[in-house]
């Protein structure tokens, strides 16, 4: 395998590494902050609600 | 037809399922900051989610994997220069900080508070042209991956682009962005997984090594070092190089950055999303490669033809077709929809966003948010027909990934470099970015209409190449910015923001 070769298959597994950890950090994390988005909104939506049209 | 019945259940129940999302999420809609921002509630890893799946839509699969057919391993250079571009903003917070800090809804809005009203319409425009041209292949790339896909017949290409519009103006009409982010969460979890293991699937079909010699065979040297591709070479890639400070920084993405909690939640998200960004782009362009492989080889059906010729951009699919199991086909459509519509869902609504908030509200200010809900549905409705239109009609130069980056730089080099220079050079002031804007977002122009046209004599061709083109633009929209700036201080002093608005003062 020349450089370059050597370069873009190396790049090649990372990328696929980097793209799974950040997978796995993002649906772990994501599902908390769901919940507090929507109670946030609910919230806002009630506030508003009650405000005089 | 490629599917069988376990295939249509998978890509059925995700539909169902993604849809009822929209309907769901219709009562915590409010006012228009929550119907556009979902409130500013996005936390790091939900910001993340929405990002990560609207930046992977399935027209970038579709025109990575192309350009990895095109280039071989050359195009992965296009993926290490997005990761950089990606770690410089998130460790500087280049114009994200600033414009995030200001509480703008719009990059446009920002142009109203530093310059004048007419710069900020002017600077609309601009974003918004080269926005919808930009997505106007959305659909018709869309359409030719599920055709191939699943096996339609060629002339079912206009009723799939329909059909797919209809869908995703659906719940992005009816939702707005909290259904947007909800249904990007579940749509980043299947797309992400499905990349991952197709990647696995595209690769061992074919065998790596047969793929370094196929590559090797085909394109020689170029085909791996991208200074002497034929596809590439220098001038590519100068032109990315001067986009690095703006990257990740198109509307969609931009709005995302806009809707995080504080700055540093945004500076944080382009610094994580932006590590997946180097698997956004090579893993695409690796089964583009391996795609090339298979229809180099004696065994494989023929590469699908396009208007007489073959269409390198449907070689990707119609590689995937042959050679992932049932079921797992069937859940790579599940995860192209979901990454057509995260993306496509985002888009409209942040081009109609645009519309609605800095050209037609400058000049009917006293809108209710009521009205700006209706009229930014309306124009949903009104972006996606001109989308389905431009991408029956329009045939792009070259790769489409090539179109892409002409259609970013017309917004980079114009919209994007003035908002740097307001955020961050006191001298700036609104000749100076008029001018700017006004070369940047005409120059590319002459690419899109002319670059393939007969109009020029043979000699004169070289002037409208994308490359050359593209480096031009960057230039002359700085030198515009200087030179005018400097020129009239005395006729257009610099209008100063107020500390507690900005980071000027």
């Amino acid at each position: 395998m020349s450089g370059w070769q050597i370069l873009w298959t190396g790049a090649l597994g990372v990328s696929v590494i980097l793209f799974f950890v950040v997978e796995v950090v993002v649906v772990v994390g994501g599902a908390s902050d769901i919940k507090d988005m929507l109670a946030s909104l609910r919230e806002h939506a009630s506030e508003d609600a009650k405000k005089p049209s | 037809m490629n599917f069988i019945w376990i295939d249509w259940v998978t890509v059925i129940t995700f539909l169902v399922l993604t849809t009822g999302v929209a309907l769901a999420t219709r009562r915590l809609i409010s006012d228009y900051d929550s119907f556009l921002l979902a409130g500013r509630t996005l936390k790091l890893y939900l910001a993340m989610a929405t990002m990560g799946a609207t930046e992977l839509g399935l027209v970038t699969l579709m025109y990575f994997s192309q350009q990895g057919y095109n280039s071989g391993f050359a195009a992965f250079s296009i993926g290490v220069i997005a990761l950089i571009g990606f770690m410089f903003v998130g460790r500087t917070g280049f114009i994200i900080k600033g414009l995030r800090d200001l509480e703008v809804r719009t990059i446009a809005e920002f142009f109203g508070r530093r310059y004048n009203r007419s710069t900020q319409v002017i600077a609309a425009i601009i974003t918004f042209a080269a926005g919808l041209m930009n997505m106007g292949l959305f659909l018709v790339l869309g359409a030719k991956f599920l055709l191939y896909m699943v096996g339609f017949p060629p002339d079912m290409l206009p009723y799939l682009m329909a059909g797919l519009l209809l869908l995703v103006l659906g719940y992005t009409v009816v939702g707005g962005m909290v259904s947007v982010v909800l249904t990007d969460y579940a749509q980043f979890v299947i797309l992400f997984t499905s990349v991952v293991f197709t990647t696995y699937f595209a690769i061992t079909h074919v065998g790596y090594d047969t793929v370094i010699d196929t590559v090797q065979r085909e394109y020689g040297a170029g085909g791996f070092d991208p200074f002497i591709s034929d596809d590439l070479g220098w001038l590519f890639i100068i032109w990315l190089i001067f986009g690095i400070p703006f990257t990740g920084m198109w509307p969609p993405a931009l709005s995302r950055a806009l809707s995080t909690v504080d700055s540093d939640t945004s500076k944080k998200l382009y610094s994580f999303v932006g590590l997946s960004f180097l698997g956004r782009a090579l893993m695409p362009m690796m089964w583009g490669i391996c795609a090339l492989t298979y229809f180099a080889g004696v065994d494989a059906i023929p590469l699908p033809m396009w208007d007489g010729a073959p269409d390198t951009a449907a070689a990707m699919p119609a590689y995937l077709s042959q050679i992932l199991p049932a079921g797992v086909r069937g859940l790579m459509v599940a995860a192209a929809l979901a990454a057509m519509m995260s993306t496509f869902d985002s888009y409209l609504l942040c081009w109609s966003s645009i519309l609605v908030n800095d050209i037609v509200l400058p000049l009917r200010p006293k809108m209710t948010d009521r009205e700006k809900i209706t009229l930014t549905r309306l124009a949903v409705v009104a972006c996606g027909i001109f989308v389905l239109s431009w991408g029956y009609l329009y045939k792009p130069p070259e790769t489409f990934f090539r179109f892409m980056a002409i259609t970013g730089t017309m917004y980079s080099a114009s919209v994007l470099l003035t908002t740097a220079a307001g955020l961050y050079w006191k001298k700036a002031n609104t000749v100076g970015t008029l001018t700017s804007l006004v070369v940047a977002g005409t120059l590319p122009l002459t690419t899109i209409f002319l670059g393939h046209s007969d109009i020029l004599p043979l000699e004169y061709r070289w002037m409208v190449k994308d490359k050359v083109v593209g480096i031009a633009t960057f230039i002359s929209s700085l030198v515009c910015m200087v030179v005018a700036s400097l020129l009239t201080q005395k006729s257009h002093p610099p209008k100063v923001l107020a500390p507690r608005e900005g980071v000027t003062t």
